[in-house]
């Protein structure tokens, strides 16, 4: 009997317990948050989209090696530095292979920019969101995948073109043609200028605006020679009244002048110390100077370029004697004899090498004057397309130590003649600004300027090994 | 000596909380009490330098030795107790036992597995005793899941290592205890630093995902941290190999279990025992690396070859030897590595009643690196004791532990996702020509100041000043323990229950020292704290009877069920630039903070359940017939409500041939057994929530309006389909024993395939740049033979003992979902380094194949084409798809990490008072890809240095070489990953020889059981072809991309590493 009664009592207690045993196995993660539950008020989605933003960062966190491609491998800049970073020598002259790890850092990161955005795109308008929120949040991401798709088809031409959130097992897809690539850039930044306000004020200043988008979708449409389209973009950009050149060219360069009127497109950077500076302060300083990597040397060709006494040359580029940041340049701080100096600080302003301060421009409005001068020349309106050119050289003209014989107004309406003319303009106007290997490409004139380019395949880089190992689909570009 | 103590006192202090337990309760508590009172009096005695005793008036010293009748061997550990009183005393490691007793007293003998006798002192002072073996209890009693079994009743393959095998070898960590000493169990030391992990497994990589043992210590399961254990607590170590053993378990011993049981108390006099070494260690089978000359000679080599396929801009200056004259010729690994002590002393108490048993221990270990600054403090106490009758019982088995670890990163891979940077790769790469300390004696910290990048490296660190400036230290708190009451409620039938906690706390610092602005700035401080607290519950009623006439039909029956509760915290304070780095001033609180971004705190927390219900059901006829079944339902908290439960049954079957009347009076064969056993293992390592798609919140992300943004990111993708991965296990096993047992051979086949593998399927980056979601993706089937042989025996007075073990698994993937292979390797940017896909082993390596070098430019004109700076002295890859052209399609399955077999072999000796014994572990057939030789074959523009061996490299006169010329640029790319860097990685290592002697009656006194001096060295020898530090490699965080699961797809990628150290001891051993 007694047994019976433990036996019992055993049992009791292992029923009353086993009771509130259910909720042992239910364990909700803590402290994260889900993604399909986590889209649900108006700050989720800014929250969302803000970090659709991170990839465009040229910092050290994201290894943002656009400017090796768009700088180092044209005719602007040799690769200085310690030879300790073998791919940027690599790409430098012509010998980089699908293992080069600048090239993995790119792709990855601008897909994670792209995937991002599709998530953003697809779940805002499930949030509680204002319906003009939503349609600012939308706009800026679909500006961002339009910029991500851009950029990566500048450096590796035919990419995976990726517009829906995807499920596990349909990320295996194949290349898109680059032109179609482009015409979908062209119709995401269109629907986002339909979206975006033109300007923002405090603490949102920096979003994309009606104008960049507008800008975006002309630059991919110059891509795809569709000039007209690029004409007609640049003209809505114009009919928003808002955007001017600076009177000094240097307002660009300058923390302090930042997002001015000629400002359209520009990515933002602080020196926080929170990893949100620009690292071209660092990797473009002399190694002379303290802390400084020197990973971009001046080409004799790019100084020989620039005409007598245009003024943007010593706002360019450091030459011996000049004064540089704090120090006096010399000849020996670069084996080319000169260092740039865009997107460069004064070594009081910053409180930490890699941590810079200064935006990257990467549209301002004298180069939308100079695709609307472009475009034209091309579709043979050459006297008009004298207009917009000219008012870029005026306001070099006008910073020069000798304004009456610099820079002379360009006349000439010989289309190939004035084409040529542009082509040099976009050279030094916009030096240094990440633009000048693709100009090269897009204009099919790499292999006539640039040492060890080989035509047919080095207008492209090659698609990372480690991708095409993860993706079978993807094929290599052509001779690598 | 017989202590009374005349101390009524205590009654009234104790009464009241021994109440609830009846006065027979009390009676027994009494005793211990007084048992430990009697133990306070002993220490105090060994702590006055072991005086002699001089025996009692009334009583005579009896000494002798027990045998054993089968085998004439001396029994060890037989317990001999007075009848009717506490007083005992056990056989020392000759057998040979010393008791002082009134002369009419009566010696009981007992000892497990054998007949208890019992035998009059009748004014004798010798009594030899022999002890014949117990029929009923054949064997060893052996722990399996949740209860014992005599070994006769099991018929699945469990592999049994117990404290006499291993308590004469001086080991510093459980691990340890299990190398070579049981087939099919393989471990793997990561590297040589102290207290750094290892890696076990058991019948091979079944998964891709978590490949860990689960571990039940006293009944309580936990995974990890299993060198935090002593190694003098064990009584015995239990591997369930199996599916049927290890089925019990259910979701978690897909691995395979190890059941470790702590010491307990043995009835009769308390025991003492005190262990202690002391040892040295020092750096073994490292490197050559260039002198200073060499180094320039090298290089300017390499110059020369590179200039002469560089543009005239870019040609780079070679350097004139006379700057030698001037420069310095550092040794940096004599720099950085030492002879380092290692030490451990523990002294233990046991003893025990009628109605009460204990057991205590205090041990103190202590290691420290041979790599400077690393090392491993380990304190432990455990106390397990258990008081009351058969009825009804209440025990405990509490340990707590505290470790300390001084770390200094020694994989070579350095930075990495989650990895901290490596002291190891900074010594191996460091220029000769860079000066230790500068003219004032202070160290340089780094190469970055000293100029030339190409002759002393490109802002590489000082390996000292690294190691001076990394303060990095865990220390962890340990509370692991259990209560437990059995309930007798029927003769056969026994209710437990039993209540664990395994409790954790751990503080890590890691304090960086700024050494220049690419390495450590700023000067930072991190402190993380973990508190992990996981919670066990389970309660059986286990039945045994016997039935029929004699006794034929015996039947067990075991139910159970099981819940685990696990909540762990993290919460973490990092701080930026401190004004001094003196230790006393690393806390958070001494940074002097610029700016907001100075100082930041995280935390997070996660949780997870396990409930279960578990039932084992035996049956055995006569003894030969036995039968098990068994079978498991868990629910796990890892695991969508839709596929929460999973069901793990198993069933085993023996036959004792040697029981059969048929089989009597053989000569020969003294037992034989036949078993079979089929059984279903889950696995639930899996990451907590693999079925939700996380999002990080509060991410700095970018800058508005001058003003940082954060955002929340998309982290990880889930998948709310995840299921079960199930390991099905079939095993056919022999046992035999020849010779009455001198000789024993078990062997083992099984096929062991597991279904519907969890892992995170890489996908293309193009899909995001996060963790990737679990999809049930493959089946992988491991198929081993596993043989491990003993044989006893002795000549006159020599004794001895050898035994060994091999065993072989061929593991190859069947399948994977969607037909993508699975990559791992990615810490270069060739690609991935080992492709898993169907046909291959897991973690396979893919790689281009060196067919040589290309001696001449016809060879090269004549071969597919590779590169068109490829010159003579480059290496020649095959091309394998013979399309004429070397490209990324141009590589194959060329090797896998498994080895085609390994296996231990033990010997032991025992000659007079000499006892001798060797270890020997290997491994054969594995590859090992040296991924350190990127440096170590190579002459890089960055000024870092190479092995010796690199003197040998192709030139024009040296042509019968296989390492390629040197370049600085290296434009055919002769390091890209390639059968080049793939190494044999077999070794036979010889683990342990021990040298002992037996002092035991040095001193004139009874009170001493047993004393033995020894002298041991470790890693004394290792035979390899393997140019790496250390054959022995495990996989690196590098190599799997910082995924917290899935290493086993990149095992065997070598980056360089501190090598396990070769260690002499000199220790004691003292009974008393």
């Amino acid at each position: 009997m007694k047994n019976n009664i433990t036996t019992y009592t055993l049992l009791f207690i292992s029923l009353i317990w086993c009771s509130a045993c259910g909720d042992l196995l239910d364990k909700e993660p803590l402290g994260r948050l889900d993604a399909d539950t986590f889209f649900k008020t108006a700050q989720d989605a800014i929250q969302a989209v803000n970090a659709t933003y991170q990839p465009l960062l040229i910092n050290n966190d994201n290894n943002n090696y656009y400017w090796v491609f768009g700088t180092v491998a044209s005719d602007e800049a040799i690769v200085g530095g310690d030879g300790s970073r073998p791919g940027i020598i690599a790409i430098d002259e012509f010998d980089h292979n699908a293992s080069t790890q600048e090239l993995n850092d790119f792709w990855k990161l601008n897909y994670k920019g792209i995937v991002q955005a599709n998530t953003v795109i697809f779940k805002t308008p499930l949030t509680e969101a204002d319906e003009a929120l939503k349609n600012r949040i939308i706009g800026e991401a679909l500006f961002l995948r339009g910029w991500y798709h851009f950029v990566l088809s500048q450096v590796f031409g035919d990419i995976p073109l990726i517009t829906e959130v995807q499920d596990p097992d349909e990320v295996f897809i194949p290349r898109t043609a680059k032109t179609q690539v482009w015409a979908q850039v062209v119709a995401d930044a269109e629907q986002a200028a339909a979206l975006l306000p033109s300007s923002y004020a405090g603490n949102d200043v920096g979003r994309v605006t009606k104008g960049a988008a507008l800008a975006l979708a002309a630059k991919a449409s110059l891509y795809l020679e569709d000039y007209q389209r690029v004409l007609d973009r640049v003209a809505e950009i114009k009919a928003l009244g808002i955007y001017s050149l600076q009177a000094d060219y240097r307002n660009n360069f300058y923390d302090s002048t930042q997002n001015n009127s000629e400002s359209v497109w520009e990515i933002q950077h602080a020196n926080l110390e929170l990893g949100v500076g620009n690292n071209l302060n660092q990797q473009w300083a002399s190694k002379k100077v303290p802390d400084g990597y020197g990973f971009a040397e001046v080409t004799t060709e790019f100084i020989a370029a620039f005409e007598a006494n245009d003024p943007r040359l010593s706002f360019t580029v450091a030459r011996h004697n000049e004064q540089y940041f704090g120090v006096t340049y010399k000849a020996s701080f670069s084996s080319t004899g000169s260092s740039p100096r865009k997107y460069l600080q004064h070594v009081n302003e910053v409180s930490q090498k890699s941590d810079g301060g200064i935006n990257y421009t990467a549209i301002r409005y004298a180069e939308v004057l100079l695709w609307e001068a472009e475009a034209l020349a091309e579709l043979g309106r050459t006297s008009e397309a004298l207009v917009p050119l000219e008012e870029v050289r005026a306001r070099a003209r006008a910073q020069s130590v000798d304004p009456v014989n610099a820079l002379p107004m360009i006349t000439n309406t010989n289309q190939q003649e004035l084409i040529d003319i542009i082509r040099h303009e976009r050279f030094v106007e916009l030096g240094f600004e990440m633009h000048r290997f693709f100009d090269l490409v897009r204009w099919g004139i790499a292999g006539v300027v640039l040492d060890g380019f080989i035509v047919g395949t080095h207008e492209v880089f090659p698609i990372p090994q480690i991708e095409l190992d993860l993706n079978p689909n993807l094929t290599q570009n052509n001779g690598y | 000596m017989v202590y009374i103590i005349q101390s009524g006192n205590f009654n009234d202090i104790h009464k009241s909380f021994i109440l609830p337990l009846g006065d027979r309760g009390w009676r027994s508590s009494f005793r211990v009490f007084r048992g430990l009172h009697k133990k306070a009096h002993h220490l105090l005695f060994a702590a006055l330098m072991l005086v002699s005793f001089t025996g009692n008036a009334q009583t005579i010293t009896v000494s002798g030795t027990v045998t054993s009748a089968e085998d004439q061997q001396p029994v060890i550990g037989v317990s001999v107790v007075v009848q009717g009183t506490q007083l005992g005393v056990s056989t020392d490691f000759n057998g040979t036992y010393t008791i002082d007793v009134s002369p009419d007293a009566i010696l009981i003998f007992n000892f497990i597995g054998f007949q208890p006798v019992e035998i009059p002192v009748g004014g004798r002072t010798l009594i030899d005793v022999v002890m014949n073996t117990d029929q009923k209890l054949l064997e060893d009693v052996i722990v399996i899941g949740y209860k014992k079994e005599t070994k006769s009743n099991i018929s699945s393959a469990i592999s049994s290592v117990k404290a006499k095998d291993i308590e004469h070898l001086p080991l510093t960590g459980l691990d340890q205890a299990l190398q070579g000493q049981a087939a099919g169990v393989q471990i793997t030391q990561a590297t040589g630093a102290p207290g750094d992990d290892i890696a076990v497994r058991i019948r091979g990589a079944g998964t891709l995902g978590n490949n860990n043992p689960l571990y039940v210590i006293d009944g309580i399961p936990t995974t990890g941290n299993i060198n935090m254990f002593a190694i003098s607590d064990i009584e015995s170590i239990e591997i369930l190999k199996d599916g049927a053993s290890a089925s019990i378990y259910g979701a978690r011993s897909a691995n395979g279990v190890i059941v470790i049981t702590t010491k307990k108390g043995k009835k009769g006099a308390p025991v003492f025992n005190f262990d202690t070494y002391y040892g040295w260690q020092q750096a073994n089978r490292l490197p050559e690396l260039l002198n200073k000359s060499e180094f320039l000679e090298l290089r300017n080599e390499a110059i020369t070859n590179s200039n002469a396929l560089r543009d005239l801009i870019r040609q780079i200056p070679t350097y004139d030897p006379a700057i030698l004259d001037t420069l310095e010729d550092t040794d940096w690994l004599s720099q950085v590595f030492r002879t380092a002590p290692t030490q451990r002393h523990s002294l233990s108490a046991s003893g025990g009643g009628d109605n009460s048993s204990f057991y205590i221990l205090g041990e103190y270990m202590s290691q420290e690196g041979v790599f400077k600054k690393q090392g491993f403090d380990k304190y432990l106490l455990r106390f397990n004791g258990d008081l009351g009758s058969k009825k009804f019982k209440v025990g405990n088995n509490i340990s707590f532990s505290y470790t300390d670890r001084d770390i200094i990163g020694s994989s070579g891979d350095g930075a990495g996702p989650g990895n901290e940077l490596s002291g190891i790769r900074y010594a191996l790469i460091a220029s000769p020509l860079f000066p230790v300390r500068d003219d004032n004696g202070n160290l340089i910290p780094t190469s970055a100041g000293l100029g030339d990048p190409t002759l002393y490296g490109d802002g590489n660190a000082n390996p000292l000043a690294f190691i001076e400036a990394t303060n990095w230290n865990i220390q962890r708190y340990r509370l692991f323990g259990n209560v437990f009451a059995e309930y007798s409620i029927l003769d056969n039938l026994n209710f437990r229950t039993n209540l664990g906690a395994d409790i954790m706390f751990q503080n890590e610092t890691i304090f960086k020292e700024r050494l220049s602005v690419a390495i450590y700035d700023p000067t930072s401080l991190s402190r993380g704290s973990v508190t992990d607290r996981n919670l066990v519950w389970n309660n059986t009623l286990d039945y045994t009877n016997t039935f029929g006439a004699s006794d034929d039909h015996r039947v067990s029956l075991l139910m159970g069920m099981e819940a685990i509760d696990n909540r762990t915290d993290y919460l973490g304070a990092s701080a930026n630039n401190f004004f001094s780095s003196d230790p006393n001033f690393q806390f958070i609180d001494n940074s002097v903070t610029q700016d907001v971004g100075d100082i930041s705190a995280s935390g997070i927390a996660t949780e997870w359940g396990l409930l279960s219900f578990f039932s084992q059901l035996g049956y055995s006829y006569k003894s030969r017939y036995v039968l098990n079944l068994s079978v498991r339902r868990d629910g796990s908290s890892r695991f969508g409500v839709d596929n929460r439960w999973g069901t793990f049954p198993a069933i085993s079957a023996a036959w004792n041939v040697s029981q059969e009347p048929f089989f009597a009076d053989n000569d020969i064969i003294s037992h034989l057994k036949l078993r079979a056993s089929w059984g279903q293992l889950g696995n639930q390592e899996i990451g907590l929530y693999p079925f939700s798609s996380l999002v990080e919140t509060g991410n700095i992300v970018y800058v508005f309006g001058e003003q940082i943004a954060t955002g929340a990111n998309l982290a990880e993708t889930g998948n709310a389909n995840v299921k079960w991965e199930t390991t099905t296990q079939e095993d056919y096993g022999l046992e035999v024993s020849f010779l009455k047992d001198k000789l024993t051979l078990i062997a083992d086949y099984y096929i062991k395939t597991t279904e519907d593998i969890l892992v995170r399927v890489p996908i293309p980056q193009s899909a995001g740049d996060f963790n990737p979601p679990y999809v049930n993706a493959g089946t992988v089937e491991n198929k081993g033979l596993e043989l491990a042989l003993s044989f006893r025996n002795s000549v006159g007075e020599l004794r001895y003992e050898i035994t060994g073990n091999i065993s072989a698994v061929k593991n190859k993937v069947l399948s994977i979902a969607g037909t993508e292979p699975l990559l791992g390797g990615f810490g270069l940017s060739d690609g991935a380094i080992t492709r898993t896909e169907p046909g291959y082993p897991l973690g396979s390596f893919y790689l281009y194949k060196m067919e040589g070098i290309f001696q001449t430019q016809e060879e090269i004109d004549a071969h597919a084409f590779q590169d068109n700076d490829t010159r003579p002295g480059d290496v020649k890859f095959a091309d394998l798809n013979s399309d004429d052209t070397i490209n990324n399609k141009d590589r194959a399955h060329l090797g896998n990490p498994f080895p085609d077999f390994t296996y231990g072999l033990s010997m032991s000796l025992r000659y007079k008072k000499f006892d001798f014994s060797v270890l020997l572990q290997g491994v054969q057939g594995n590859d090992v890809y040296f991924l350190y030789g990127n440096f170590a074959y190579e002459i890089p523009l960055r000024g870092f240095n190479s092995y010796k061996a690199l003197l040998d490299r192709w030139t024009p006169t040296n042509t019968d070489t296989d390492i390629p010329r040197v370049s600085v640029d290296d434009r055919n790319n002769n390091r890209r990953i390639s059968t080049r860097f793939l190494e044999d990685g077999s070794y036979l290592r010889l683990r342990n020889v021990t040298l002992g002697y037996d002092l035991t009656g040095l001193i004139k006194t009874n009170k001493i059981q047993s004393w033995r001096i020894y002298v041991s060295a470790q890693n004394l020898l290792t035979i390899t072809d393997y140019s790496g530090l250390d054959p022995e490699i495990q996989a690196n965080t590098n190599d799997t991309r910082g995924y917290d699961v899935s290493s086993d797809l990149a095992v065997g990628i070598d980056w360089g590493t501190v090598p396990a150290p070769r260690t002499f001891l000199v220790g004691m051993n003292l009974n008393f």
